[in-house]
């Protein structure tokens, strides 16, 4: 099954990688409902949570939580901004001291922007399935960042991103579920 | 002959060029406050002296990066604080980063029951407990918690951050903030500690180098601006300023001084001769002063240099006299009794300062009196070898037309005789407003220095402090113990709102026996767990995932206990030493009180509490009282100093009318001088009291010369042309130091440039000469 999809997207010419992040860029800001699901080997049950993600070319990233607990997360270039309440005043810090958050964030951005280079410099990537229905599974090429993050896969539809899977090395697994445009 | 005087010349110079260099060479140079502080001072005292010098976070360096956007600035930050940490050259280096706590702190989390907050008993309930799990439960959905996730299993309680926060109080520094910025986002702060003594001023010089180079090489750094503030960078910034500003100062008036001089005397070798019995005087000094002390100070190097700098006078008195009736050994044949006299009389004036108690001031009384006694002796024994034969012209006759006029002289004298008189009235009455309070003001640090470290202090929470109260003993533990015994007592103060909070030892380290008290409220593992599993029931926490947490209460309760070892492994012993320290042969604690709005509780706690070896002290208080301490004993030394010198004086001249004559010119620059400073606004300070000593010196000087027996025709107009030029000299000197950034020097400066004038007039408008013609 895979291998046929594989063949026929190479017998037409058409369904690589660069279509997909092609497809995928956005040039003008963008903000989607989320809901993550977190399977944490420490807990029997999974974690919901429920927000909205932004995002606005070239570089800013937004991660708003509003359920169970608000807090919002702003990466601007190189720099990561979190408030854990309205009132208080945020924590400010620099994404390159947190390596694995750095690399989640920089495979979104690269996504997002179309930005193929970017992408395939940190990741292996692995583009499967069809144009209506693919899956892209990103390795990290360092072995340091490996043991952190085992895999992330982003799987969708056309330009349409449906599921952002994390997995970490330890087992614990976050899934981004997209629901649409606010 | 000429070819004598030449090889002398160069012997000279090249004596005085060796003589430098070994002086530079060997001499232990102190630069900070140790000048003004006593010798032999109590515990309090000694104690005071050292947190007034170091402050209360010694060895610490603060770091301020501004001139760009809050990006930037975190960005720099961030960098910056990598380099430095990757250099492995400071104990620590925070910036406000976070992220998981590092293998550092494991030993104290294992021991965590045992820090503060105190744990009790009601802290392992199943409701205690439950709420606990809850919260850490709510934290995994975030993404700060996802950070610290792996706690989780040791301490699902969230007994870590609950001690970070009882540690943080409303220090900035602890808060997790991120990347520190300042109030108005316009400067990153960063906070380094090395690892070498705060005492080793070359290691500190280059590490603060290490770290300019280190900001430097960061890429858009460049467009950036760094500061640095700390008691390190105080005493580095010091001896370059000092170095700094001796060079530049020199230089200017040294070029200043050959111009005036040459366009008066028009001789070459004249100027190369001119500095030379001043600069063995420099040397004689400090040599003495390194000999008899092991150590020379700053401000005994830069303050004496100036203070003997009426050495200089005396190759213009010589060569004045010299002119067309012979060599320069004919004209000390002439001058050299009032040379002497005016020396003797000096050197008599500096001779009690050497028993003072302050080091500093005796080390300035032993500077001034063994090089004024060199530079005169060589002015007499060796000036005539080195100075070629001379032919100056003859004073130009217009010096003859400087003559008080006969028929006003009366009235100018009476006016200045009145206009001294006020100004001692005036300081009479004002005595105690007119003096320098504030001891920093009499170190060597500039005042922008001061005030840039008072603003990062400020941002970082780290607050000047003013009042302590130190608690002693004789072992750690006795002093940890002894503190936490006040606890109650603090409690009360802070109750009452007549202090906001205390920091001290114990807030951190607990003493042996809190440690064992808090190991009896400790449940034993079974027991421990049993509570844990009816506190999860319901929770989604996997089973069995809590058993660290089991482990480490039971190694908290039977393992070894807390020591200040384990702060200084996990990176914050910087926290606890300046609290927590050994004085002599006991332990010293420090109780730190913030926001005090009422001294008085402070100081009666102190006094109640007197059996436990508890003190209050009052820095700003203490320090004023040390100053004033230091003030009246060089007053009752200076007091002293001019009764010997006038002993010395009568002895010379032998005739009370004589005396009177000199002294009345003298005392009245002096009086007014004083005045001067004082209506102009300037605190009085030991140095302006010294300086006035100097002016006096200088005074006695043209007025001997000017009350010279033989001063008549030819021989007055030379007397005139030479005080003259001397006075112009010193004025152009210290007029350039008027301008310093250092207050000390600055201080002496204006002091001596204004007195050099009163006494140049003041003599002239009472020699002799003036009066008998009428």
């Amino acid at each position: 099954m895979l291998l046929s999809a594989a063949s026929a997207g190479a017998e037409e010419g058409a369904w690589t990688l660069s279509h997909l992040t092609a497809g995928l860029a956005l040039e003008s800001p963008e903000t989607v409902r989320f809901s993550e699901e977190r399977r944490l080997q420490y807990l029997t049950e999974p974690l919901f949570l429920e927000g909205t993600l932004s995002y606005a070319p070239p570089g800013r990233l937004e991660k708003l939580v509003l359920r169970p607990k608000w807090e919002r997360m702003i990466v601007d270039g190189d720099l990561l901004t979190i408030e854990h309440s309205p009132k208080k005043p945020p924590i400010r810090v620099l994404l390159s001291d947190h390596p694995t958050l750095a690399a989640l964030i920089t495979a979104l951005r690269a996504v997002l922007a179309g930005d193929q280079g970017a992408l395939e410099h940190i990741y292996a990537t692995a583009l499967e399935g069809t144009e209506d229905s693919w899956l892209l599974r990103l390795t990290p090429r360092s072995r340091k960042l490996r043991e952190a993050v085992s895999e992330v896969h982003i799987a969708g539809s056309a330009s349409r991103i449906g599921t952002i899977e994390i997995r970490e090395a330890g087992g614990d697994r976050s899934i981004f579920t997209i629901r649409g445009k606010t | 002959m000429k070819r004598g005087s030449t090889l002398g010349l160069v012997l000279s110079l090249a004596l005085l060029g060796l003589g430098a260099a070994a002086l530079v060479a060997s001499a232990d140079l102190r630069t900070d406050l140790s000048f003004v502080f006593p010798s032999k001072p109590s515990p309090d005292t000694a104690l005071l002296v050292d947190k007034l010098q170091r402050g209360p976070a010694a060895g610490l360096v603060l770091l301020g990066v501004s001139g760009g956007d809050p990006g930037e600035l975190i960005r720099t930050s961030s960098r910056f604080a990598e380099a430095l940490r990757a250099s492995g050259r400071f104990r620590f280096v925070a910036n406000g980063r976070i992220g998981p706590p590092g293998p550092e702190l494991a030993a104290l989390l294992d021991k965590r029951y045992l820090l503060n907050p105190a744990a009790t008993p009601a802290d392992f309930t199943v409701a205690a407990l439950r709420a606990g799990l809850e919260r850490t439960l709510q934290s995994l959905g975030t993404s700060s918690g996802m950070a610290t996730k792996h706690l989780v299993p040791a301490d699902p309680t969230g007994r870590l951050s609950e001690i970070m926060a009882y540690w943080a109080g409303d220090s900035k520094t602890d808060r997790p903030g991120g990347v520190w910025l300042s109030g108005d986002q316009t400067t990153a702060l960063l906070m380094i500690q090395s690892s070498a003594s705060a005492f080793d001023l070359e290691a500190q010089k280059s590490l603060l180098d290490f770290v300019r180079d280190t900001f430097d090489g960061l890429a858009g750094a460049d467009r950036l601006h760094l500061t640095l503030a700390g008691p390190s960078v105080f005493a580095v910034a010091s001896s370059r300023i000092i170095v700094d500003e001796m060079r530049i100062l020199t230089l200017t008036s040294a070029g200043l001084v050959v111009v005036l001089l040459f366009a008066a005397f028009r001789s070459l070798p004249f100027l190369l001769v001119l500095m030379l019995p001043l600069g063995f005087g420099i040397c004689a000094g400090a040599a003495a002063v390194q000999i008899l002390f092991g150590e020379i100070h700053g401000v005994t190097l830069a303050f004496g240099g100036t203070l003997i700098g009426v050495a200089v006078d005396y190759p213009i008195h010589v060569f004045s006299h010299a002119a067309d009736r012979g060599d320069a050994r004919a004209a000390l044949e002439r001058i050299w009794r009032t040379l002497r006299l005016g020396m003797l009389t000096t050197v008599a004036a500096f001779l009690p300062l050497t028993l003072s108690s302050f080091p500093g001031l005796s080390q300035l009384g032993l500077f001034a009196i063994v090089g004024l006694a060199t530079a005169a002796l060589f002015t007499r024994w060796l000036l005539p070898v080195v100075l070629p034969p001379v032919a100056a012209r003859p004073p130009s006759a217009n010096w003859g037309r400087l003559r008080p006029d006969p028929g006003r002289i009366r009235a100018v004298r009476l006016a200045l005789l009145i206009a001294a008189l006020a100004g001692a009235t005036y300081i009479g009455t004002h005595r105690d407003s007119i003096w320098e309070t504030d001891l920093r003001n009499l170190g060597i640090t500039t005042a922008e220095a001061r005030a840039l470290d008072r603003r990062l202090r400020s941002e970082l929470g780290a607050a000047d402090v003013r009042y302590l109260l130190a608690v002693r003993g004789a072992s750690m533990e006795d002093v940890l113990r002894r503190t936490e015994d006040l606890t109650v007592d603090l409690a009360v103060l802070t109750a009452a709102g007549q202090v906001a909070g205390f920091d001290m030892a114990s807030r951190y380290l607990p003493s042996l026996r809190s440690q064992q008290e808090r190991r009896l409220a400790l449940p034993e593992r079974d027991r421990l767990r049993a509570s844990l599993e009816e506190a999860a029931a319901g929770l989604p926490f996997r089973p069995g995932l809590f058993e660290p947490f089991l482990e480490g209460v039971e190694r908290s309760r039977s393992g070894p206990p807390l020591t200040l070892e384990d702060f200084e492994t996990a990176g914050l012993g910087w926290r606890l030493e300046p609290l927590l320290f050994r004085q002599g042969g006991s332990w010293v604690g420090l109780i730190v009180p913030k926001g005090v709005t009422d001294a008085g509780a402070l100081a009666r706690l102190a006094e109640a509490r007197k059996a436990d070896a508890v003190s209050f002290l009052d820095l700003k208080a203490g320090s004023e009282s040390l100053v004033a301490d230091y003030r009246e004993e060089s007053l009752v030394w200076l007091a002293l100093g001019m009764a010997v010198a006038l002993a010395v004086l009568f002895l010379g001249l032998r005739a009370p009318g004589r005396v009177l004559r000199v002294m009345i010119p003298v005392g009245l620059s002096v009086l007014l001088t004083a005045t001067v400073l004082s209506l102009s606004g300037t605190a009085l300070s030991l140095f302006h009291l010294l300086s006035l000593l100097l002016v006096g010196g200088v005074g006695l000087d043209y007025a001997l010369f000017f009350n010279r027996h033989a001063a008549e025709g030819e021989d007055r107009l030379r007397t005139i042309k030479a005080n003259v030029f001397c006075a112009a000299t010193s004025v152009t000197v210290f007029t350039i130091l008027a301008f310093s950034r250092i207050p000390v020097l600055q201080g002496i400066g204006s002091t001596v440039a204004v007195g050099t004038v009163f006494s140049l007039l003041l003599a002239f408008i009472f020699a002799e000469r003036g009066g008998s013609e009428e």
